[in-house]
């Protein structure tokens, strides 16, 4: 009964067929498999009843993928990257892509996938939204953090950032092993708090497994980086930033993450490695270029009071020489792939987007031509996060200007701003279906 | 503790054990493989993903959830993976001592191919004997003898 009430049109349109087939599948076979041993030893009854555990948690999380609960245009969009990245190769040669099954659960943004599936075919991946952020898409892109986290146990990314990404991070400086990092870390240009926690700590080095933790965390910042561009590193810095009371401060004896500080400064490294710190808008564009400047500012600047340049010197170590290559490696996963990854907008486009906001208007690119017959254009969702992280920034101005013509132009809030790109999102998801059917 | 704890007993080790038992006993014979095709093609996803990343990502656990979060109903964490990783690591080196990591996993995944779609892959191609002892090496090496 609870796994036919998966199949409620509520819980995704067309979505929720794939995951019933694959439940089902799963729990047939758990069947099967007692059937054909009656007397099957512990270890075996232990494991089949993980399984069905297992099977029963992921029924039940149905309950939690109402739509209303979450952005489904951006669930839409996590799941075409997931779709296209994370495609797993079969015995028979085939390929299949992970089930991704969006929820609202818990408080932070979370992914959790199948790692050793014993039963069924195809992975089903659990995207979590935060339950009180439903529509924030312009926050949602640090999902492109957890999606490197996925990609790590996906056998094709998972395979380059293993082989070729995370030697070339680790490779020399301070991530190559527990004494270097040590000695970074006691350096006299260190940042006065990371001496003050060394002081209170006395004996240190540095411990052997954080290594590991820092580099895959910081590879997928870069992962995120890459798949939303400056709008990833708006979310992070929005979201970590405000979260946390040091910038520096990390558990010396136990840390998953570097500090908050060491990975927005890797992030603005890599923004500047990349060119992506540099407008794509011109001075004679006027508040949209404003905008834009302070969208690329608050992404990718560096004197914003948290850090000084002595600091950067310092943190730079940990990826000085290498980030081309850290960068150009990673690109090798999105190459196949054309259209997964982030490249800067062209101009026309984000100053139409950012004038559609302006006017209290969902960023897409839709006209009506002379005769009648729509002109829909493509956006990817990156572009459009682009242009109402930009809007944000530069929404008071862009406001001002435009009330000469449309005088009675709300002040938008960050809710509704978000919502306006939640709406394009939705939008273009109907476009694309669109243009795809027109070929 | 409360029952429904038990949930919390996620050990990787236990699904790898039953799946490497089945594709054992296929090769045997004793098993059809056309009603174990699923334990043949999960084996060989497991396979695949050690050769892809080694389980890389297990490396840390991430803290458990506390106070509310730890109500969440998404599934907990897989426990033991790395345990699966080193079992695997001995296996290969145990059987197929010397000879390249994808080599040697290429070989036990033509044995898989040749028992589920015997049409394709030809049976006698394939090095049954050494996958077989494979299987064997990687399930003592799950639960090692301390």
């Amino acid at each position: 009964v609870a796994l036919n009430e998966t199949l409620r049109h509520d819980y995704g349109p067309a979505r929720s067929l794939d995951y019933f087939v694959e439940c089902k599948k799963r729990l047939d076979e758990i069947q099967q498999a007692i059937d054909d041993s009656p007397g099957m030893d512990s270890a075996t009854i232990a494991d089949r009843m993980r399984s069905l555990g297992a099977l029963g948690s992921r029924i039940s999380l149905i309950e939690r993928s109402h739509l209303g609960e979450f952005s489904w245009p951006f669930s839409e969009a996590i799941r075409q990257i997931a779709e296209c990245l994370f495609l797993e190769q079969q015995l028979d040669g085939t390929q299949s892509p992970p089930i991704v099954h969006v929820i609202a659960e818990g408080m932070h943004y979370q992914i959790v996938g199948d790692v050793l599936p014993s039963v069924g075919d195809r992975r089903i991946v659990i995207v979590a939204f935060p339950r009180q952020l439903k529509h924030h898409v312009l926050l949602h892109s640090i999902f492109g953090h957890e999606l490197g986290h996925t990609a790590l146990y996906s056998t094709g990314p998972g395979r380059i950032i293993t082989t070729q990404v995370m030697p070339a991070l680790s490779g020399q400086g301070p991530l190559q092993d527990s004494a270097q990092a040590t000695a970074w870390l006691k350096r006299d240009d260190a940042p006065p708090q990371i001496r003050a926690m060394l002081r209170r700590q006395g004996e240190y080095i540095f411990p052997t497994g954080d290594l590991q933790n820092w580099c895959i965390e910081i590879i997928c910042d870069l992962f995120g980086l890459m798949l939303f561009g400056p709008a990833f590193a708006a979310a992070h810095r929005a979201i970590l930033g405000t979260l946390c009371d040091d910038p520096w401060e990390f558990d010396l004896s136990r840390s998953t993450h570097p500090p908050y500080s060491i990975r927005r400064k890797i992030l603005t490294a890599a923004i500047k490695e990349l060119g992506w710190h540099r407008p794509v808008t011109t001075p004679q564009d006027g508040c949209v270029h404003e905008a834009e400047l302070a969208l690329l500012d608050y992404a990718a600047e560096t004197t914003d009071g948290v850090t000084h340049d002595r600091d950067e010197a310092w943190t730079s170590l940990l990826y000085e020489g290498r980030l081309a290559t850290v960068l150009e490696r990673l690109s090798r996963i999105f190459a196949l792939h054309q259209g997964t990854a982030y490249s800067p907008p062209e101009r026309a486009v984000v100053i139409e987007l950012l004038n559609r906001l302006t006017l209290c208007r969902p960023p897409i690119l839709s006209s009506i031509e002379d005769d009648g017959t729509p002109n829909n254009r493509i956006v990817p969702t990156c572009h459009c996060l682009y242009a109402g992280w930009s809007f944000w920034f530069g929404r008071t101005a862009l406001r001002q200007a435009m009330l000469k013509s449309s005088p009675r132009l709300p002040e938008l809030t960050f809710l509704q701003v978000n919502q306006l790109c939640d709406f394009a999102m939705r939008q273009q998801c109907a476009i694309n279906a669109a243009q795809r059917g027109n070929k | 503790m409360p029952i429904m704890a038990a949930h919390n007993q996620n050990d990787a080790r236990g699904s790898a054990r039953v799946l490497a038992t089945t594709v054992k006993r296929c090769i045997e014979e004793d098993y059809a493989p056309t009603r174990h095709k699923s334990a043949l093609n999960n084996l060989y996803r497991l396979l695949e993903a050690y050769r892809a990343h080694h389980f890389v990502e297990f490396e840390y656990q991430p803290r458990s959830p506390r106070g509310p979060e730890a109500l969440t109903l998404l599934p907990p964490p897989e426990r033991n993976v790395l345990e699966l990783r080193t079992a695997l690591d001995r296996a290969f080196d145990h059987v197929y001592h010397g000879r390249p990591l994808d080599e040697a996993v290429e070989s036990v995944e033509n044995v898989l191919r040749s028992i589920a779609y015997p049409e394709k892959v030809a049976p006698e191609g394939v090095d049954r004997e050494r996958a077989y002892a494979f299987l064997k090496s990687f399930i003592e090496n799950l639960y090692p003898v301390r």
